[in-house]
């Protein structure tokens, strides 16, 4: 068979040739047998493939918002990268350590720094922030300043560099477009990127 | 995306995309663990959703993304044609097991195994589950066209496996 032969027969086999290409290509089946077979085999692999069976999905753990961090801990465990997983416990060691410390022994405080996102429309009915900085798992809403279309809020982080985006209206995700540079994420979005005490 | 959202269009996708799973891994405990993991990963990403987008488009490409790093180098896409002659002993159900299938099915699914990885997942993406040229190229980060001569010579070597096996 012929290259073009070949590629007429797969445009056949999904219904993409015209009206007239087909009935060329049913001419040139009855004309050429190879030709025919090969369609005829195609074709069942094709209706095979088609006829499988649905399987039932076993039942997925969504985490709670509550224990997301936990429940990701122990499902994605053997992927948490060595450093960062090294610092979380050395701080959860340092946090227990100050806490069971008598009163009156310095330690240095566990420094937490204020964010503030500003976000300006005039047409949003509410906006809210999504970030790494709460691991995406909740959106923080952004209060509107009187009649002035900027929406603000406040929060506090530990210093860090966090991406983020706004939602707008519920649904419509945008990137903030006064950060200084911004992220690509693993579904193709773009986020905005801000580094706070660091 | 809302939380109760994702889970609603989860559970519209889950049956199809387990099977499908179960498909390209040929393992019924490898695709529990690939389902699991893509769709925490797509609820933890759900805000990163667009609502123009479809939905069951964006989990698969989700799942099949996980999947390609997991087995970029897998030995399925080497000299598949000696494979069809020597297939690894499995402990968990294999697909046959699992959908009851025995009559063109066997030779078909063991043609399926060891079709290449490049093939095998847009044949099955849209025949299995019917998906256009324009969503398969979508979900591979591919072309439209490019889509189309995948699935051309997908079905093109099941063709000849099959006939390698039958003779």
């Amino acid at each position: 068979m012929r290259a073009q032969e070949l590629s007429e027969a797969h445009r056949f086999l999904d219904g993409e040739l015209s009206a007239p290409e087909t009935e060329r290509f049913k001419e040139l089946m009855e004309r050429k047998p190879d030709i025919a077979r090969y369609v005829n085999q195609i074709r069942d692999i094709d209706s095979s493939i088609n006829s499988y069976e649905t399987v039932k999905a076993p039942p997925v753990n969504f985490p709670s918002p509550a224990f997301s961090g936990i429940t990701n801990l122990l499902t994605v465990r053997w992927r948490i990268p060595a450093v960062p997983a090294a610092a979380a416990a050395l701080l959860f060691l340092a946090l227990t350590i100050r806490v069971l410390l008598p009163t009156g022994t310095v330690m240095s405080d566990y420094q937490q720094t204020s964010l503030r996102l500003v976000y300006f429309s005039k047409a949003a009915s509410t906006v809210s922030v999504v970030g790494s900085f709460n691991g995406w798992e909740r959106e923080i809403q952004l209060l509107p300043r009187e009649d002035s279309g900027y929406w603000v809020t406040q929060i506090t982080v530990p210093p860090g560099e966090y991406s983020y985006a706004f939602m707008v209206d519920g649904n419509a995700r945008v990137a903030d477009p006064t950060a200084n540079s911004f992220v690509e994420d693993d579904y193709g979005s773009k986020n905005s990127v801000v580094r706070v005490g660091i | 995306m809302k939380s109760e959202e994702f889970q609603r269009e989860y559970q519209k996708v889950s049956d199809r995309l387990f099977t499908f799973l179960l498909r390209i891994t040929g393992d019924s405990e490898e695709a529990r663990e690939l389902l699991q993991e893509a769709v925490l990963r797509g609820y933890r990403g759900r805000h990163t959703f667009r609502q123009e987008a479809d939905f069951s488009t964006w989990l698969y490409r989700i799942a099949i993304n996980i999947w390609k790093n997991q087995h970029i180098k897998s030995a399925r896409e080497q000299d598949y044609l000696q494979q069809v002659r020597t297939v690894p002993e499995r402990n968990t159900p294999t697909p046959e097991e699992i959908f009851g299938r025995r009559e063109m099915g066997q030779e078909l699914d063991r043609a399926l195994e060891v079709l290449e990885e490049k093939y095998r997942i847009p044949l099955l993406l849209k025949h299995m589950e019917g998906f256009s040229y324009r969503e398969i190229g979508k979900m591979l980060g591919i072309e439209e066209n490019a889509a189309r001569v995948r699935v051309y010579r997908a079905r093109h070597a099941m063709r000849a496996i099959l006939e390698e096996v039958s003779a």
